[in-house]
């Protein structure tokens, strides 16, 4: 039986497309109904509907087998995962955004608003900028529109909401897409399903 | 006393089992202190990263630290020796952040070193015994090898600068395939042998099929002394009852400052993670003036008792209960008595509140109480 971990909300459709379209998911739909666990016994495979940032989390515990997680939080969380294959949806990018017209004042630690933790300090490390990090859990644009920080750092997709708030990216970080993320001993002892799994989505 | 070996816990039968294959083997077991100076971990830095370690100042001011690991302390140790192997096997407690570096860990680790031997045979048998240690804890199991000259080939292949070493180092040890095409196609390496590489990459075979796709992929090359290596070690090993178990498995990596030869990971069935890691690491060893080498591996036993999950609830062979009122002295001799005769023996006033447990008999003296 192979576990694979679904992220839940509009990055989960994408990813039941994909799998739905190798073959897998055959005996149900994504949210028909409120069950996070799903098993099609026929095809041997337990489906886990997870929120987005803590897939790796089960991958990496061996709860999941696989599991498909964003690059920026594999970026973010570092887990110790194999990453086996670019899915290439759930595609944006990783960007550093400020009040349009805003101008760095380079004499004391610039203020960064940001889920990404370590994304960011690594970031503005290799730019050799002093920075004071403010963690927040979501909406960060508003932090920069209200003052709370200079610059945030998220990913951005369209850039609507940047613009609507009257920000705009300055730099980009990285290009972010979902990722196949494999639990390492699994990909051992379950070699034969998951090798099976990542031909099947293209690997 | 009467020993029952059944009353131990899963991990430390392992352990005795485990001794048992050490010695056996030729290693002597060694203890060590808790602590060793600051310093040791600062000026190997890359072995062990100094973050989270936890320091004192010493009675004559020196800056002391709880270990982090064992090895280094094992070298430090070996400097002093007349020259000559060392064989050694150890069980001790290391302090470390834990992964997410948001607490502390106690993690105790058994491992095995052996000092000062070069050439093959040392690493043949500190393979041999990861293979026999990872069997004890579980007979399903997988020790997954890679070697250094193999991994420092494919940097010099792929990479164009210390940048992409670690970049590409990085990308192996995820087996991240799409991202070394990427990183091939930046750094203009044709796109088949990028492919054949990767394709190494991904898979996980037995050793001895994987090295005759090596051999077909550097014919020449500068992983030849690697590749050549590991196919001594495919035929020495062929035909034991760990063949089948140890795998080549590229994406196994470690740090080139220090690791030169084979290094391994070891994973059990059922368990997530990987609890036995180890290798060559002669270059580490130079710099404590160690002549001929060093190779060992540690067994994290805190992710053993994770595997075997909690411990088996146990109970008492005999409770004895008493209450205010009783004669003592005659609640300790029957007590004593039951001792005497092997059987574990929990004394208590009033019936034992709290989980509940199995008593083989239960005596109750008069005023036990009314749940006695």
């Amino acid at each position: 039986m192979l576990n694979i971990a679904i992220p839940t909300g509009r990055l989960g459709e994408s990813a039941f497309g994909l799998l739905k379209k190798a073959g897998y998911f055959t005996g149900g739909e994504y949210g028909a109904d409120r069950k996070l666990v799903f098993t099609d016994k026929t095809g041997g495979v337990s489906y886990f509907l997870i929120k987005p940032a803590d897939v790796c989390t089960y991958v990496e515990h061996g709860v999941a087998d696989l599991g498909i997680a964003g690059s920026d939080l594999i970026a973010e969380d570092e887990p110790d995962v194999y990453e086996l294959l670019d899915l290439g949806i759930g595609k944006c990018f990783m960007a550093v955004a400020s009040p349009e017209g805003y101008f760095e004042n380079k004499n004391s630690p610039l203020r960064v608003a940001t889920k990404y933790v370590r994304v960011a300090k690594a970031f503005f490390a290799e730019k050799g900028r002093e920075i004071e990090i403010i963690k927040l859990s979501g909406s960060v644009e508003a932090a920069a529109v209200l003052g709370l920080a200079d610059v945030i750092v998220d990913i951005v997709e369209s850039g609507r909401t940047l613009k609507d708030n009257g920000l705009a990216v300055t730099e980009k970080v990285f290009e972010v897409s979902s990722r196949l993320i494999a639990n390492k001993s699994a990909f051992i002892f379950k070699e034969k399903e998951i090798k099976s799994a990542l031909a099947r989505l293209g690997g | 006393m009467v020993l029952n070996l059944q009353d131990l816990s899963k991990e430390d039968a392992l352990y005795l089992s485990l001794r048992d294959i050490y010695q056996r083997a030729g290693y002597e077991y060694s203890a060590f202190n808790k602590f060793e100076e600051y310093q040791l971990y600062r000026e190997n830095i890359a072995f062990i990263p100094t973050k989270g370690i936890i320091t004192f100042n010493g009675i004559d001011g020196r800056l002391m630290a709880l270990k982090p690991d064992i090895t280094l302390s094992v070298l430090k140790g070996y400097a002093g020796l007349p020259h000559g192997e060392q064989r050694l096997y150890y069980r001790e407690n290391v302090f470390r952040l834990d992964k997410r570096e948001s607490e502390y860990r106690e993690i105790t680790q058994v491992g095995v070193e052996c000092v000062g031997g070069g050439g093959l045979y040392p690493t043949l048998e500190i393979i041999s015994l990861a293979a026999k240690s990872l069997a004890e804890i579980n007979p399903s199991y997988a020790l997954c090898a890679s070697h250094m000259g193999v991994l420092r080939f494919a940097v010099d292949s792929f990479g164009g600068g210390e940048e992409d070493e670690k970049r590409l180092s990085s990308l192996i040890s995820a087996k991240n395939t799409h991202g070394l095409m990427e990183l091939a196609r930046k750094n203009n390496i044709p796109a088949e042998r990028a492919g054949a590489f990767t394709r190494i990459v991904s898979s996980t075979r037995k050793l001895g099929e994987a090295v005759n796709v090596l051999k077909r992929l550097s014919p020449k090359g500068a992983a030849w002394e690697g590749v050549s290596e590991l196919e001594e070690i495919a035929s020495a090993i062929k035909g034991t009852e760990y063949e089948k178990n140890i795998m080549l498995d590229i994406s196994v990596t470690n740090d080139f400052s220090y690791y030169n030869g084979v290094i391994m990971r070891g994973y059990v069935k059922g368990h997530p993670a990987p609890v036995l890691g180890g290798g060559r690491y002669d270059f580490l060893a130079e710099r404590f003036g160690v002549a001929g080498g060093a190779a060992g591996f540690a067994i994290d036993f805190s992710e053993v008792t994770a595997f075997y999950g909690g411990a088996a609830k146990k109970g008492f062979d005999a409770l004895i209960v008493y209450g205010d009122g009783d004669e003592i002295a005659e609640v300790f001799e029957a007590a004593e008595k039951l001792r005497e005769a092997g059987k574990r023996t929990l004394v208590s006033k009033g019936f034992p509140k709290g989980e509940p447990r199995e008593y083989g008999e239960i005596i109750c003296f008069p005023k036990g109480g009314e749940s006695c």
